[in-house]
């Protein structure tokens, strides 16, 4: 039991704060206003791999073109794979590839949302994605990059992949 | 219990914790390039979301410093060094709770600069040395020190438990299709383990089960018997070193059996009763 006035209010405080953990798990729409303000993470949410869990492997492609006018042909942004059983004791990659999974899955979500193109263009997540493509295997003829995702299923990738999201051509110099 | 007791928890607590952090650390400078003007988290871009570019140049100066790559690196070291510092300390004297800020900030720091990639094992880290920030400090006291890690455990138990509910509101889950499908790609699968799922349908379902019957029981461990407590948390043990080894999601291993001290403290605090 709490002794100290130091205590009480240590005590009020962690209290609220796994009330307010609690909260979160459900999102309910009222809550926004407060996780806008989350910044630095303190309010957690448990809902790993669930309810639908992600089950594809994202890819992304690019071609530049140049000032004739002429394209490239699509070649794949080199994603860094997982290194077998390394990982379960060293893994830095991990941070990328959930990186560009966050992005991607923010873009699917605008996508789903049906919001407007120019909205679509100036997203965080297309820009996020955007900067990643365009600082990769710099070409200096290019005059602008479109980069594409492609969502594979499998490890055997037996299933034709699936095309997501195509951008618009940007300067990339 | 006796405050030399609660401070062997944090103790226990504390230093698997910053096992798992020293390689997290690690792992973020082998990517430090990542922080680059043109890497994947490019401040220019990273603030854009942040809204410091909107800021008055007075402000967004300092925090563009602040965003370097270099001040990556710097807050890395300072991260490793607290990490040491904090494994040959004791909680509770200075030096341990100063290190236990020094963590606590530089988790703050990477949340905020990465703003994408963090998963459930940076908010059980930020939990843990947040908790160990407010409650560690010198002269402080038993009720302090037992909120603390009635704090962490029942974060625990939620994470578990809503974790659990959310697996049992998917029809992938119920039906047993989702760890398989989870498994078959190369963000989170290995080749072996998939090959023998595909032939047993039925053993994707009992693991599936498996995983959100163990999630939605966990919190019954505080008021299980001493041996069920145990199996409890065995298993959690287990789940987490296989994620670690089929997923790679290494860093979970030692966030969440950082917790672990915490639940068993709880649990003697309720059979004490």
């Amino acid at each position: 039991m709490p002794t100290t006035f130091n205590d009480f209010v240590i005590g009020i405080l962690l209290s609220v704060w796994f009330v307010l953990s609690i909260v979160n798990q459900f999102s309910p729409r009222w809550f926004t206003f407060i996780q806008q303000f989350d910044r630095l993470g303190l309010l957690p949410i448990w809902t790993f791999f669930a309810p639908n869990p992600g089950q594809t492997d994202y890819h992304m492609i690019y071609r530049n073109m140049y000032a004739d006018g002429s394209c490239s042909e699509w070649a794949e942004v080199e994603i860094p794979t997982r290194n077998g059983l390394v990982a379960s004791v060293w893994n830095p990659d991990k941070r990328i590839l959930k990186a560009i999974s966050d992005a991607v899955s923010g873009l699917i979500q605008l996508m789903t949302e049906k919001r407007e193109r120019s909205e679509f263009l100036l997203s965080f997540s297309y820009l996020f994605l955007l900067n990643f493509v365009s600082a990769v295997n710099k070409d200096s003829d290019a005059a602008s990059r479109q980069f594409a995702i492609v969502e594979t299923r499998g490890l055997n990738r037996t299933e034709t992949p699936s095309l997501l999201f195509v951008s618009e051509f940007h300067a990339i110099h | 219990m006796a405050t030399a007791e609660l401070v062997q928890m944090y103790r226990l607590i504390i230093d698997i914790a910053a096992v798992g952090l020293v390689i997290d650390t690690f792992e973020t400078l082998s990517i430090l390039k990542a922080f680059n003007r043109d890497g994947l988290f490019s401040w220019q871009v990273v603030s854009l979301r942040i809204g410091a570019i909107s800021l008055a140049r007075t402000i967004s100066r300092p925090l563009d410093v602040l965003a370097a790559p270099g001040t990556v690196r710097a807050i890395c070291f300072a991260r490793l060094v607290a990490l040491g510092l904090i494994l040959l300390s004791s909680p509770t004297t200075w030096l341990s709770y100063l290190c236990a800020l020094v963590i606590c900030f530089s988790l703050f720091f990477s949340t905020w600069r990465r703003l994408l990639g963090d998963d459930g094992s940076d908010q059980m880290n930020v939990l843990i040395f947040a908790t160990a920030s407010i409650c560690t400090w010198p002269g402080t006291t038993g009720s302090v020190l037992e909120m603390g890690l009635w704090f962490i455990a029942l974060q625990c138990c939620l994470s578990y438990f809503a974790a659990g509910i959310a697996k049992l509101l998917g029809s992938q889950w119920r039906s047993g299709a989702a760890l398989p499908a989870i498994w078959d790609n190369y963000s989170y699968g290995i080749e072996a383990v998939v090959t023998v799922l595909k032939r047993s349908k039925l053993l994707g379902f009992v693991l599936c089960w498996s995983v959100i019957l163990f999630e939605i029981l966990f919190p019954l461990c505080l008021f299980s018997g001493f041996r069920v407590c145990l199996a409890f948390l065995f298993t959690g043990a287990v789940f987490h070193l296989s994620c670690a080894v089929i997923m790679g999601l290494n860093s979970f291993l030692w966030a969440f059996l950082a917790t672990y001290p915490a639940v068993f403290f709880v649990w003697r605090i309720i059979h004490a009763q």
